[in-house]
């Protein structure tokens, strides 16, 4: 299973990457430190899942949200995000995320992750 | 009331600053005795009823939306403490100044029991804190106020006075705005050169070293100094020379200050001179006699002596020749006049066509031959459209006791012997 | 003093807290003002004095009078918050809470104030949490300043290493925006490298 972690912080990358691998050890990782980098490799390794932050350099979250939902409408994009203002949220959910998970991420939260997206 | 809120009264009770406890409602559910004392407001009147019968002008929504967001946020919220009293009012009794009538608060608002949606408020007497604020500020802006006065009197000064500052030794390190234009300099011309350059005088006459002598013992030395410009120009100045000395009586700096007397001078010059032979007049003349009266130290060797002049037949030229003509040998007779007589005589045009000359440092035979002199320039000028003219000369010289009309009426006996005895000639009587 | 030295990971996980930290400080403020604001990443940097001076001359207009609240912390990990928000942001900002068109000079200061605490409060207590320590707050005070000069004259301020955390607060729908920043200095810059250690530990085990 491939899976995409977007988020221009190596920590948030490096602690969702732990907390996934608790669950999922066999998941194949890629990463991206920018939404247009991972649009980039959403494109060329159409991974299963993709986590997603909202705040970054180049292009954020919003927009890279919606190329991938372009590229691929069935794509499951969870959006991991500081960002955890309501309105935020409803504007992810209707570009098409699957779900918002508010930062940081930790066991219990990957968990109900996990159990929401299909593999 | 709940039991713990009575034990956390004990405390509150204890302590040397406001303490209330409210909830979301602005309930007053405890008031410690320290607001008892300061408001007048009994705990037992206040308590478990709404802080806004007692406090109508205080902005309940601002306290309420600061409550709230204490308890949702599990953290202190406040006021600001700079502003003028936006919580409760309570009055201050300090006498010796009147800056606040209420008391300036520091009011804290912390989560106290967040279930029971209560907070407890602290207020903290800030006034005198506030007060050193405010009067600091005062002070500042008055500060900043003479700032801008001085700036502009130093502008003004700048512009307007001509002032120039030198270092111990005379070397200018600065000069006004005023005084650069006036001299056709600019400040970088002037800063390093020496102030000295300006000034017409010799470097070694007696008037600078009289100058140099009362700045040296660091007197101020004011006077009238002639300057000269850039343009070579030569003005005069009415000037002030300060010295400037430090803790231990060194001199550290002078500054000179400028005011331009030319006109002045021009207007003296004018005042005590004919204006058609442009000789001393009558009134010059006067000054200078009785100047030289005042010298006590005439000997007999050394004197000064008065001639008369007189202009042979000037009436006879008059009616001959025009007026015109009249004045034009006036005007000659003048100039050889002023050419022949020694540096130091003082020559004046006394009235008509009599002159009058004071020859200091003389004895009798010194002055018969200055006026000899005199006679013999005027009987070898030759004047346009008149030709040859002619003078008698009256001589005397001071002697002990001589006042100007005594020696005035002798040497006016001798011009009337030197008319008597044919004109032309010097006649003289010393006493 | 290799120890004080700050690698790229402690300023990712520095500019990642804060990151945490604004997000939650955006949610409560949208909340204050019912409205939704954007979020700018943080910028972390580690300087001296005058480049401190150089950052926020940068940041804030020299044109205009701004609002700067200075809020202290302390505990563990202590500093200065500073939030400047130019005259205009703070008219909309008293206009908006005290439901006035025209907010008088107290109403704004209050305002302002208000606005300060909650950001401050939640920020650094976010940002304290993460590091698993707590933190005292001090009361805040406001002063309006002409230009863009925050920082005193004084000679003797002279810190040898400022930590400068930096980030914007903005709602654009009511014209509300601001500059945080969030300032720490020598012996505070050591405990803070300790604490993200910590969380750097945490983190590879």
């Amino acid at each position: 299973m491939k899976v995409l972690v977007v988020d221009d912080s190596k920590l948030a990358r490096l602690t969702l990457i732990k907390t996934l691998k608790e669950y999922e050890p066999s998941a194949e990782i890629l990463e991206a430190e920018n939404g247009a980098v991972a649009v980039e490799v959403f494109q060329a390794e159409s991974p299963r899942v993709v986590f997603l932050d909202l705040t970054m350099p180049v292009m954020d979250g919003f927009e890279a949200l919606e190329r991938m939902m372009h590229i691929n409408p069935k794509a499951q994009v969870v959006v991991v995000s500081a960002d955890i203002q309501t309105q935020a949220q409803e504007r992810v959910l209707a570009l098409g995320a699957k779900l918002m998970v508010p930062k940081p991420i930790n066991a219990d939260k990957m968990l109900g992750v996990l159990q929401q997206l299909v593999f | 009331m709940n039991y713990m809120l009575k034990q956390c009264n004990i405390v509150f009770d204890s302590l040397e600053n406001g303490t209330l406890v409210v909830d979301e409602e602005c309930v007053v559910w405890s008031w410690n005795k320290w607001l008892e004392i300061n408001t007048g407001i009994e705990a037992e009147s206040i308590i478990e009823k709404n802080l806004e019968l007692f406090y109508p002008e205080v902005d309940y929504k601002g306290l309420q939306r600061k409550i709230r967001t204490t308890l949702r946020l599990n953290t202190p919220t406040f006021y600001d403490a700079s502003l003028s009293n936006r919580f409760i009012q309570i009055p201050r009794h300090k006498i010796t100044s009147s800056l606040l009538s209420f008391m300036q608060l520091q009011v804290t608002i912390a989560p106290y029991i967040p279930a029971e949606k209560k907070v407890m408020i602290s207020i903290h007497d800030i006034s005198d804190l506030h007060e050193l604020k405010m009067t600091l500020q005062q002070r500042m802006k008055e500060i900043a106020l003479l700032n801008s006065e001085l700036q502009q009197d130093k502008q003004i000064i700048n512009a307007n006075l001509m002032i120039v500052k030198t270092d111990s030794g005379c070397e200018i390190v600065d000069a006004t705005e005023a005084f650069c234009d006036f001299f056709g300099y600019t400040k970088g011309e002037l800063i390093g050169g020496s102030l000295s350059r300006f000034y017409a005088l010799d470097a070694g006459s007696d008037d600078f070293e009289q100058m140099k002598e009362v700045l040296r013992n660091k007197h101020r030395w004011s006077g009238e100094v002639e300057i000269i410009t850039k343009n070579n120009d030569c003005v005069w100045m009415d000037t002030v020379i300060s010295p400037f000395v430090d803790e231990y009586g060194e001199i550290i700096s002078y500054t000179a200050i400028y005011h331009d007397i030319t006109d002045k001078k021009r207007i003296e010059m004018l005042s005590v001179t004919d204006p058609l032979t442009k000789l001393f007049n009558r009134q010059k003349f006067d000054d200078v006699c009785r100047g030289m009266l005042m010298r006590r130290h005439w000997t007999k060797e050394y004197t000064f002596g008065l001639i008369i002049i007189d202009v042979d037949y000037f009436k006879k030229v008059n009616d001959t020749y025009g007026h015109q003509a009249g004045d034009s040998v006036l005007i000659e007779v003048s100039d050889i006049l002023s050419q022949t007589v020694r540096t130091g005589d003082v020559l004046a045009r006394w009235g008509g066509e009599e002159f009058v000359v004071l020859t200091p440092d003389v004895d009798s035979g010194k002055v018969l031959y200055a006026a000899e002199k005199l006679r013999r320039a005027i009987e070898m000028l030759e004047i346009p459209a008149v030709g040859k003219v002619t003078a008698s000369f009256g001589v005397t010289v001071f002697v002990e006791g001589d006042t100007q009309e005594s020696m005035l009426h002798r040497s006016d006996q001798a011009l009337y012997r030197a008319k008597e005895k044919g004109r032309n000639r010097v006649e003289s009587i010393f006493s | 003093m290799e120890s004080t030295e700050f690698s790229s990971d402690h300023l990712d996980v520095l500019r990642e807290l804060m990151n945490i930290a604004m997000g939650n400080a955006t949610a409560s403020i949208a909340d204050l003002l019912q409205a939704f604001g954007t979020m700018h990443i943080p910028h972390i940097s580690i300087s001296d004095m005058d480049g401190l001076k150089s950052y926020i001359e940068e940041a804030v207009p020299s044109d205009q009078h701004s609002y700067v609240t200075k809020q202290l912390f302390g505990g563990v990990f202590g500093g200065e918050f500073v939030f400047v928000m130019t005259n205009e942001s703070a008219a909309n900002l008293g206009h908006y809470l005290y439901d006035v068109d025209v907010p008088s000079d107290a109403d704004i200061l209050d305002a302002v104030i208000e606005l300060t605490n909650i950001l401050s409060s939640t920020i650094i207590s976010r940002l304290t949490e993460e590091l698993n320590t707590k933190v005292q707050f001090f009361p805040p005070s406001t002063e309006i300043i002409s230009g863009n000069n925050l920082i005193s004259q004084e000679e003797t301020l002279n810190y040898h290493r400022i930590i400068i955390v930096s980030t914007v607060m903005e709602f654009q729908s009511h014209k509300i925006s601001g500059q945080i920043f969030i300032l720490t200095k020598d012996g505070m810059i050591q405990r803070l490298r300790e604490l993200i250690d910590q969380k750097l530990e945490e983190l590879y085990a």
